[in-house]
């Protein structure tokens, strides 16, 4: 195939595809002021019938990393990670000895990272009755947006829908789509 | 006991440590002091106050800061109400124990279930000023012309690990808890400030429902 053949079956194909822009789920930004020196959320964890609730404390302390800590309304500090921005890994500071559970631990770090990070990936568009939907090149993640503070995103999985995050305003909500239900509320209050 | 430890902090944890300062003089526990703080303590049949929390994560040198209400009544109904910025709340009454934030209220029956009896047990007997006479503590007495300190240590092991000691401020006129801060390991702390306090004030007992 010639390099000119080859040029115009590409544009075919993006143009079949409908990539009309080039966009970033910019996800996080709509739940914390990228330019805040903290955030504070109130998180409730439900995992089948159990209920964890809490604090969700946010802080830069760097260009590349911040700290993520959850704590009781109380006081009392659950966990304390790390977030490299740049590997985009959170590493554990601290545990609590009673929750230092290598399953929920991972939960967690795999949430975090999926409410916080900004997806960079490139988009295919498509509007349709004024709703945009917007789909991952690696179709990883699909995003709604019904307007500017409410989107849906939607991580896929291999028949079905992994993860589903629902944000409005300053509130978010993480489902689970697996055997064990689990549901992550947040709610941004500082 | 690992559960009894974690919740027991947890509710306690507005019950906070204080650091000895340098003016403070160690005192006898048998001290007259102690028996007077004892004795207003068995007089106190209500409170009423506001209390402001702050959390200092020593890390992120920042504070975080919390505000509600704060009502007890003999022998054991308690209720402790976060208001800003979030709203939590935790309910004692006739043997029940209530647990509500935004999104979820949990229920327990302190009577069936040993971990929340013990808790229950606990939380008022601190309330009350009796856990100087409990065998979960040991305790040291510093007094101040400004106010009393009392430094608890607790005698179990995994909630020592956690909390190495509570520090409570009681001041000098009418013996009462104004402050309590809860020092970790890390140099994190909590402090609880309690603040427009009545003592055996009429305290409607609807107040004690959701």
């Amino acid at each position: 195939m010639s390099k000119r053949s080859f040029l115009v079956i590409a544009f075919a194909i993006l143009v079949a595809l409908n990539i009309s822009a080039i966009d970033t789920l910019k996800v996080r930004s709509k739940l914390i002021e990228l330019d805040s020196k903290s955030t504070l959320f109130k998180v409730g964890l439900n995992i089948s019938t159990k209920y964890f609730g809490g604090l969700l404390y946010v802080k830069p302390i760097s260009d590349k990393s911040e700290r993520i800590i959850f704590l009781s309304e109380l006081g009392l500090k659950y966990f304390d990670f790390e977030h490299n921005k740049i590997t985009n890994e959170i590493t554990v500071k601290y545990a609590m000895e009673y929750l230092n559970k290598k399953n929920l631990i991972s939960l967690l770090k795999s949430d975090l990272l999926f409410l916080l990070n900004d997806y960079n990936v490139v988009e295919k568009r498509q509007k349709s009755d004024g709703v945009e939907i917007i789909k991952s090149s690696c179709h990883r993640f699909k995003r709604k947006i019904n307007s500017y503070n409410s989107q849906k995103i939607v991580e896929r999985g291999f028949l079905w829908p992994r993860r589903i995050l629902e944000i409005d305003g300053t509130s978010a909500t993480l489902y689970h789509k697996s055997i064990i239900k689990i549901k992550l509320q947040l709610r941004r209050i500082k | 006991m690992n559960k009894i430890v974690l919740i027991t902090i947890t509710l306690l944890f507005p019950i906070v440590i204080f650091s000895q300062s340098p003016e403070y003089k160690k005192i006898d526990n048998n001290n007259e002091t102690v028996i007077k703080i004892n004795k207003a303590a068995a007089a106190t049949n209500t409170i009423k106050s506001k209390f402001t929390q702050e959390k200092f994560l020593s890390i992120l040198d920042d504070k975080l800061i919390s505000s509600g209400d704060f009502y007890f009544a003999r022998p054991n109904s308690l209720r402790w109400e976060y208001k800003v910025p979030f709203s939590y709340l935790i309910l004692m009454h006739k043997g029940k124990i209530i647990l509500k934030d935004e999104n979820k209220t949990n229920r327990f029956d302190s009577d069936s279930n040993e971990m929340f009896r013990q808790m229950n047990e606990m939380i008022i007997s601190l309330v009350q000023g009796s856990l100087l006479k409990s065998n979960q503590f040991t305790f040291e007495v510093f007094e101040s012309s400004k106010d009393i300190l009392i430094k608890l240590t607790p005698n179990i092991e995994q909630m020592r690990q956690m909390l190495p000691c509570i520090d409570m401020y009681f001041n000098r006129t009418d013996y009462s808890v104004t402050e309590v801060k809860m020092h970790e390991d890390s140099g994190d702390y909590t402090l609880i400030r309690f603040q427009q306090k009545q003592l055996n004030s009429v305290i409607n007992n609807t107040i004690f429902n959701e």
